[in-house]
């Protein structure tokens, strides 16, 4: 499967499935790349079941991605999963040659916009006690702790990808200064909200879970939406967040709010 | 009707078809372990495809409160109602406060149960399926497996009649669990990044399913295939993916896999093979063999009109 547009590669993952491999000049443009690509083809699944609910189908129908499973993004990359009964790995790579490369453009152009009008701020209390290796990311950085908190709260971070856990948002990119390795051995809990970083990510986890994050602190902002039966993520890829220092007294007033 | 749950068994479950795209908010996929024994429980329970059911570790017993339609499925399952041994794949009537126990004749093997009805079960992220880890789905839909003295709630499905002729699955068309058949495995992700060294030893050893096996993955044991790659990117892992970390001991990813990883992959099983290494116990060996995606195709286009034809001729 040759590679065209922003597409750097295209390879099987399996019996019904492709993973796309997006380029770009950095990680934020291959990023961004991938993510035009899946607004398309949402907006194409979209426009298609707006049509079927119409009592007159106008179009072409014969070009409903029926075939269509689900896609998966992450930083770089778009799986790409597909019913074997309905067409095979050529006949989804076809299709996306033809995915209008003009409505991916408008498309991207929207969601630019969408993005510049709403910064996230995530509040977080710093040094909380049961959430906290600030001294041990001081020691790895040479910072001061408060140069840490300063840094981690200096700059806009930009959601790359969604996964691993509900809700976990991988952000990034953190000042190069304070880029810091994993722990040597995973924490078996970490607390829920706690907020992390490890190499140039940040992340806030979404429950209580095990991980190998560098912890600075703690916040009540939820990462899952919870509306009766059904839990979605509050972020999503695209999104851009803002840390923001707050004390254990608005951090504990937070968690009522949420609560 | 209710189902009370006398014993629940080493570890059972309430799953349905699992969580179809959300798998880009982290929520993961979910769904049977053995979706050919689920698909054949609900089919041959009068139910339509994608009706909870539950899926058991070790002995289950329940009780139920109704004459109801029932089937058990999965590798080498036994069934017996009131202490009297019933056939599995094959519909059952059972009549009101009888008891049912159920299980795999192999620890570590899930058997299916269907139960003929509209299941009160709620749905969590549009799926009733329970993951532990993600406190999703189950009788509560916060995640919670099933424990003794759990009650669950099925209504009586009116469109099945009294006369109806019960469903069987004649005993050669089971699907075979066992591994003297390799499992095919497709080439993807960084195949290209292995060696031809680790390939080859790949596809000529022999695995030993180890004890680290659970919805998210089964760890094998065996020959080292180690890559060339050390640091990548997190991306979505598919069902069945075959991820090699540092020690170059290969992972088969399952249902309830992370959606995330950065481990490289070999590719991934078949999916007409997963099912099978899904019901593996720990200590038994498997081969692998590769196979390309046309072929893959193809063998899963005649599995699946196998069964389809099976069905129309036990209707």
């Amino acid at each position: 499967m040759q590679a065209f547009g922003c597409i750097k590669r295209i390879v099987t993952a399996g019996a019904d499935a492709i993973i796309v491999y997006f380029d770009g000049a950095n990680l934020d443009e291959a990023n961004s790349a991938c993510h035009q690509m899946l607004a398309a083809i949402d907006a194409k699944q979209e426009h298609i079941a707006h049509i079927d609910v119409g009592k007159k189908p106008e179009g072409d129908t014969s070009t409903r991605w029926s075939w269509l499973r689900e896609c998966v993004p992450s930083y770089d990359s778009l799986l790409i999963i597909f019913d074997m009964a309905l067409i095979d790995s050529h006949g989804v790579y076809l299709a996306l040659r033809e995915l209008d490369a003009e409505n991916i453009y408008r498309l991207s152009t929207a969601s630019e916009q969408r993005v510049k009008t709403s910064v996230v701020e995530i509040p977080v209390w710093y040094g909380a006690p049961n959430a906290s290796d600030l001294s041990i990311v001081s020691k790895k950085t040479s910072l001061s702790i408060e140069e840490v908190i300063a840094l981690h709260t200096s700059t806009t971070y930009k959601v790359y990808a969604v996964g691993f856990s509900p809700g976990f948002a991988y952000m990034g990119d953190i000042p190069e200064a304070l880029k810091c390795a994993r722990l040597g051995t995973p924490r078996k809990r970490v607390p829920k909200g706690a907020v992390a970083i490890a190499d140039r990510q940040t992340a806030v986890y979404p429950s209580e879970s095990p991980g190998g994050w560098n912890l600075l602190g703690l916040t009540a902002f939820d990462m899952l939406l919870h509306k009766d039966q059904h839990s979605e993520s509050r972020l999503r890829a695209g999104d851009v967040v803002k840390f923001v220092s707050i004390t254990e007294q608005e951090y504990k007033a937070g968690l009522q709010v949420e609560l | 009707m209710r189902i009370n749950v006398l014993s629940k068994g080493l570890f059972s479950l309430i799953i349905d078809k699992g969580r179809v795209g959300k798998q880009r908010e982290g929520f993961c996929e979910s769904g049977p372990m053995d979706s050919n024994a689920y698909d054949w429980a609900n089919f041959l329970a009068f139910n339509l495809d994608g009706t909870p059911c539950i899926e058991a570790i070790g002995e289950m017993q329940i009780r139920v409160d109704e004459d109801c339609v029932i089937a058990v499925t999965g590798r080498e399952p036994s069934l017996d109602i009131d202490g009297i041994a019933q056939a599995v794949y094959q519909s059952q009537k059972v009549s009101a406060g009888a008891t049912i126990t159920f299980k795999s004749a192999l620890l570590g093997s899930k058997a299916y149960l269907a139960i003929c009805g509209n299941w009160q079960v709620p749905k969590a992220v549009g799926s009733a399926c329970t993951v532990v880890r993600e406190q999703l789905g189950g009788l509560d839909g916060k995640g919670c497996v099933l424990k003794d003295g759990d009650c669950i709630e099925v209504l009586a499905n009116t469109r099945v009649k009294d006369n109806a002729k019960m469903r069987t699955l004649a005993q050669q068309h089971i699907d075979d669990y066992g591994f003297i058949e390799s499992i095919r495995v497709i080439p993807g992700y960084q195949f290209t990044s292995f060696s031809t060294v680790a390939v080859r030893t790949f596809e000529t050893s022999t695995y030993t399913v180890s004890s680290s096996i659970d919805r998210m993955g089964f760890r094998l044991t065996g020959e080292s295939v180690a890559s060339d790659i050390e640091n990548m990117r997190s991306e979505a892992i598919h069902l069945g993916a075959i991820q090699v970390p540092g020690d170059g001991q290969p992972i088969v990813m399952m249902r309830d896999r992370q959606t995330l990883g950065g481990y490289p992959k070999l590719g991934c099983v078949s999916p007409c093979d997963i099912s099978r290494l899904a019901q593996a116990v720990p200590g038994e060996k498997v081969n692998f063999v590769f196979q390309d995606e046309e072929e893959a195709r193809a063998d899963w286009l005649l599995m699946t009109s196998r069964r389809r034809r099976l069905q129309g001729e036990i209707l």
